[in-house]
């Protein structure tokens, strides 16, 4: 019986294999899979390696030639293909041109698909502001959860219907294919909590978790109902990782706990998903004082993308000490940074990082979150040129 | 107070009321407290210690920014109900009127209204602007409310640079305001370079920080 599983799991990494596009992680043997990592750490420190080479080394914790490194540009970079913010919301043939664009001119190994928080939010009803010249945002003088018994009343939506999460499939479905072979495209997924909060809006959405948590839990099981469909779209067009933004999961969202009650199971759900499906699970949680621990137990995350420190360490060190061996660190560049600094001082700020978290592999430079949205690109590129040359 | 041994008990377990964001058991207390005839100021102490309680806690990851939001609202309420807040307007509160709010381009105003529940705390009169505010709407707040302090808020990377041209207006027709700001994508270098006299990282420092740019005479 094993036996049979193994074929088909083996098929499953052919399958792609002769499509010229990664396949799912999770069903290639461990036993290669540490092969392969081991050779190319090896190779590494006499020539180059590939972009997957380089990951694959960097995700079995073992040192790759250089470390690997996302600038997080999103929106960004749409000068370079001359669309407009809107445009790169809503349309995505230009949003996949936009990023295959950052891939091929700017660098780094991964390409992340972080269009704007009000993605799925905007599928669930909300009414969105698309402005000219920023990033689009909810209009917040009209949620669609009105009033605390809003909550259950959240329409369950086709997602055959769902425009916005429709087309982040289809910005998956393009990269996954011009990107073949060299590099990782990864899916993104909102969670419940953030984005009840965008069609609640902050305030009164703290207050709710903390005083009706049965009202944003029954919330959250009618959104996590789509999303595991919107997951399983992504993974359909051949993304190998799903990044799941977790923000309330930190200081800045709620209490541990209360985190673990009200988002706990849903998580659980969709990263189990993720598993069972051969690709995975990464994390985006740009919080301060971010809970690594209850993260990990809930959704057992190979990677975890993050801006603040944790709330159970006081130093990236320290971080690497205690998580590094079970997670890949990706980050924690200060977006600050990148507002005022020359490409030169970002550079110096990517060795520290580098110095402080890069030994024994298990490490992706990249900022803490998002590039700015109107800043130039030249800092960007520094990241880039800072992994490869002190990485 | 037939629960309490003594008075301070009694005014301890009010102070506790705001870190377990209890309103009810706050209004309670409230009222047995004004019939033990203590003195409004005491009681106001009594409300800040709280609120202090909250802070440390928060700065210490004890408390998340969820129940620190709550545990404003029930400080608020008390203060409120006290008529403490606002009403009793010294020479002090006078010189430290404020007008706060998120740039234009930026609906976030979870971050503003959390500063702006802590002002409130601490006794500082407060005009708000709202969120997506532009240039001229905080100048005519300024005036209209004769505010010396200025408080702005930006939360997005692409609404930040719109904090300049407030504070550079601001200072022009108004020498003698001074400017704190604050926000996701701020930080001390940046907001010294837009010209603001003082930077806070978060609701927990945002006191200090305006004490600090009133005592250096701004």
């Amino acid at each position: 019986m094993s036996t049979v599983k193994e074929n088909l799991s083996i098929l499953k990494v052919i399958k792609p294999l002769l499509k010229r596009e990664m396949p799912p992680p999770g069903f290639i043997p461990d036993s290669i899979l540490n092969g392969v990592a081991t050779f190319s750490s090896a190779r590494g420190k006499i020539s180059h390696l590939s972009n997957l080479e380089r990951l694959i080394t960097t995700l079995c914790h073992k040192e790759p030639d250089h470390v690997p490194s996302s600038s997080f540009v999103m929106s960004a970079a749409r000068h370079l293909v001359n669309a407009s913010f809107p445009e790169f919301a809503l349309k995505p043939a230009i949003t996949a041109d936009i990023l295959y664009t950052v891939f091929e001119q700017i660098g780094g190994e991964l390409i992340i698909p972080l269009i704007d928080l009000s993605v799925e939010a905007a599928d669930f009803g909300q009414k969105i502001i698309y402005p000219e010249n920023s990033t689009p945002f909810p209009d917040y003088s009209e949620p669609l959860i009105k009033d605390v018994s809003d909550y259950r009343k959240i329409k369950r939506i086709d997602f055959r219907n769902a425009i916005r999460m429709q087309s982040i499939v289809e910005v998956c479905r393009i990269l996954v294919k011009k990107v073949g072979l060299r590099g990782i495209v990864t899916g993104w997924c909102f969670c419940p909590l953030e984005i009840l909060n965008m069609m609640r809006g902050a305030k009164n959405f703290f207050r709710d978790c903390i005083n009706y948590p049965q009202e944003v839990k029954a919330g959250c099981e009618i959104v996590t109902d789509v999303l595991m469909e919107f997951v399983d779209a992504q993974l359909d067009v051949g993304v190998p990782v799903i990044s799941f933004d977790t923000l309330f999961a930190s200081w800045n969202g709620v209490r541990k706990s209360l985190w673990e009650e009200l988002e706990g199971t849903f998580v659980n759900d969709l990263s189990n998903l993720v598993h069972k499906r051969g690709a995975l699970v990464a994390i985006h949680n740009c919080g301060n004082g971010i809970y690594f621990d209850s993260l990990i137990r809930f959704m057992a995350p190979e990677i975890i993308s993050y801006a603040h420190l944790p709330d159970d360490c006081s130093n990236n060190k320290e971080l690497k000490n205690r998580y590094g061996d079970q997670v890949v660190l990706m980050g924690n560049l200060d977006t600050a940074f990148l507002s005022y600094m020359t490409p030169m001082e970002i550079m110096d700020e990517c060795k520290k990082l580098i110095n402080d978290l890069a030994d024994g592999g298990g490490f992706i430079l990249a900022p803490g979150c998002e590039y700015p949205p109107n800043l130039p690109l030249d800092n960007a590129r520094a990241i880039i040129k800072a992994a490869q040359l002190h990485g | 107070m037939s629960d309490f041994d003594s008075q301070e008990a009694l005014l301890t377990a009010l102070s506790e009321t705001i870190l377990h964001h209890d309103d009810e058991k706050m209004e309670h207390l409230l009222n047995a407290v004004v019939k033990e005839g203590v003195s409004p100021e005491k009681i106001k102490q009594k409300l800040i210690i709280g609120l202090e309680s909250a802070k440390s806690r928060i700065m210490t990851n004890h408390l998340s920014m969820a129940e620190f939001l709550v545990c404003l609202d029930t400080a608020i309420h008390g203060l409120e109900n006290v008529a403490l807040s606002g009403s009793r307007e010294n020479e002090t509160q006078k010189n430290n009127r404020i007008v706060i709010g998120v740039v234009k381009g930026d609906p976030h105003d979870l971050g503003k209204t959390i500063i702006e529940s802590v002002y409130r705390a601490y006794g500082y009169t407060i005009f708000d602007m709202g969120s997506n505010v532009s240039v001229e709407k905080f100048l005519k707040g300024i005036e209209q409310h004769q505010a010396t302090i200025l408080a702005i808020s930006a939360m997005m990377s692409t609404s930040t640079v719109n904090v300049e041209p407030i504070i550079h207006e601001a200072k022009k027709r108004f020498p003698h305001i001074a400017a704190i700001v604050g926000g996701a994508y701020m930080n001390e270098k940046l907001a010294t370079s837009y010209g603001a006299d003082a930077y806070s990282e978060n609701a927990l420092t945002v006191i200090e920080n305006t004490e600090t740019i009133m005592n250096n005479g701004r």
